[in-house]
């Protein structure tokens, strides 16, 4: 952490409401890009955003500066998100136990399809990207959204999650096969 | 393309830079001979680059403020020091209220615009066709009448007949019975004269009969060209109503299209500040 980093800590953890002012105009766009990215709705990301800030509020204290601080507000927010649609799932009456196993230790794909050219050169090649990211598990999602689309590096990714640098890769990489296996499935779909 | 699971793998670092730099000379000279391996890494490095650009929605500054008010309300609370709203969000919020209110408003006058246009419409459309009904109506009227004056001239010709037949009839039947009066061969002359004088007032009743039939037939024609005359009068009238319906039709279309137009207009409005705003 910074210098000015733990300076800007100190302040939030003496409750100065300046600090929170200052928190709110640099951190809640990312938040809520985050938390959309995950989520995939804008009134659950503002919900999730609003959590997240009422966590930082609440926890503030609890922040050791093991990390940087915007690896821990990243973190609370993937958090809150995931909590999110786990409970989502729980009200939809679906199973909430999340299978790491299929995630991280199943290989990948020994065959790669490489898609059109002309489909990657195409506007609504982002649309599909879109889709094919929605279709993710959510933690394969989190992992791709924090790595390829927030382009943060991979250790701070896996320090995000909570998990290994390898863990974090292999999330990565099986998110990465798995858009490619639904783009080449629904390239024809764009080719119409 | 049948890839090795390592091989991809590879790939997957390769592009992020996260090979070692053994790991990375060796990959490299795979690369150089293996084409399909070429392919596979512009694919995924092409793919990275489309998934940096799956762009997500900025954050609004109603939610922001939202934010600001959450917090403030947890602060309440604990009987904490709020926090300061900054007068610049305050401001875009409320700009962006009015023009979203602007953008209502706008849409509301339009739509009363074209309501009254519609109504207007339907309303000149009843008053042609009312105007069109009277018409064919006056025209059914005037038929009656020649209908009836017909009847009545028809009815008038037979009575005419009828009294000249008698009156004729009476006459020479006194006639000839007076005759019978003045001698016997007369007398017995005189039911072969009633006789024959019957026969010619038959004759002139048949005569009657006839004109009166012409009569009835000219009556008739009178009608059936009157009828004709208020058919096309009629045809006519419903013509040009159907044809004012149409272009009530076409004004209720157009009034409608203006609605809609406005409304899109007035979307976009909202849509757009909130854009332009955001880029702000």
């Amino acid at each position: 952490m910074t210098t000015s980093e733990q300076e800007f800590v100190r302040r939030l953890q003496e409750n100065d409401p300046e600090a929170y002012e200052e928190l709110i105009e640099n951190y809640a766009d990312m938040v809520y890009r985050i938390a959309y990215r995950i989520l995939q709705d804008p009134h659950d990301a503002e919900d999730a955003m609003q959590e997240t800030f009422l966590t930082v509020y609440r926890r503030i204290n609890s922040f050791r500066g093991e990390s940087k601080f915007s690896t821990w507000l990243y973190r609370l927010a993937t958090n809150v998100a995931l909590d999110m649609i786990r409970a989502r799932q729980r009200k939809q009456g679906r199973d909430v136990v999340w299978d790491d196993s299929e995630e991280e230790g199943a290989p990948l794909p020994d065959t790669f399809t490489p898609l059109p050219e002309e489909l990657l050169l195409r506007q609504e090649a982002i649309d599909l990207l879109e889709e094919a990211i929605a279709h993710l598990s959510p933690k394969l999602r989190t992992a791709l959204v924090l790595y390829e689309l927030e382009g943060l590096p991979m250790k701070e990714v896996a320090e995000i999650l909570g998990i290994s640098e390898s863990a974090a890769k292999v999330r990565v990489h099986r998110a990465r096969a798995q858009l490619q296996k639904y783009l080449v499935e629904h390239a024809k779909e764009v080719a119409q | 393309m049948k890839l090795h699971q390592q091989l991809l793998e590879q790939l997957f670092d390769y592009v992020d830079g996260l090979l070692g730099e053994e790991e990375r000379r060796r990959l490299e000279a795979h690369l150089a001979e293996c084409e399909e391996c070429r392919k596979a890494l512009d694919n995924i490095r092409k793919l990275r680059e489309k998934a940096r650009r799956v762009s997500a929605p900025s954050l609004t500054p109603e939610a922001k403020l939202r934010l600001y008010e959450r917090l403030n309300e947890e602060r309440a609370k604990r009987g904490e020091p709020l926090l300061r709203i900054p007068q610049a969000l305050l401001d875009e919020v409320a700009a962006r209220a009015k023009a979203a209110s602007q953008a209502a408003k706008e849409v509301a006058q339009e739509t009363t615009k074209a309501a009254v246009e519609v109504s207007a419409a339907g309303a000149e459309a009843v008053k042609t066709i009312g105007k069109g009904m009277t018409r064919t109506g006056k025209k059914t009227g005037e038929v009656a009448v020649t209908a009836a004056d017909s009847a009545a001239e028809v009815a008038k010709e037979m009575g005419k007949t009828a009294v000249d037949v008698a009156r004729i009839s009476t006459i020479e039947s006194a006639e000839v019975i007076g005759q019978g009066f003045k001698g016997p061969f007369r007398a017995m002359m005189m039911p072969v004269k009633l006789s024959m004088k019957g026969m010619k007032a038959g004759a002139r009743m048949m005569t009657g009969g006839a004109k009166t039939i012409t009569s009835s037939m000219k009556g008739a024609a009178k009608v059936m060209q009157k009828g004709v005359e208020a058919s096309v009068t009629g045809a006519l009238e419903g013509t040009k109503a159907a044809a004012t319906a149409a272009k009530t039709s076409k004004k209720a279309a157009e009034a409608g299209r203006s609605v809609l137009t406005s409304a899109m207009k007035g979307a976009k409005k909202v849509i757009t500040g909130e854009h332009e705003e955001d880029e702000d």
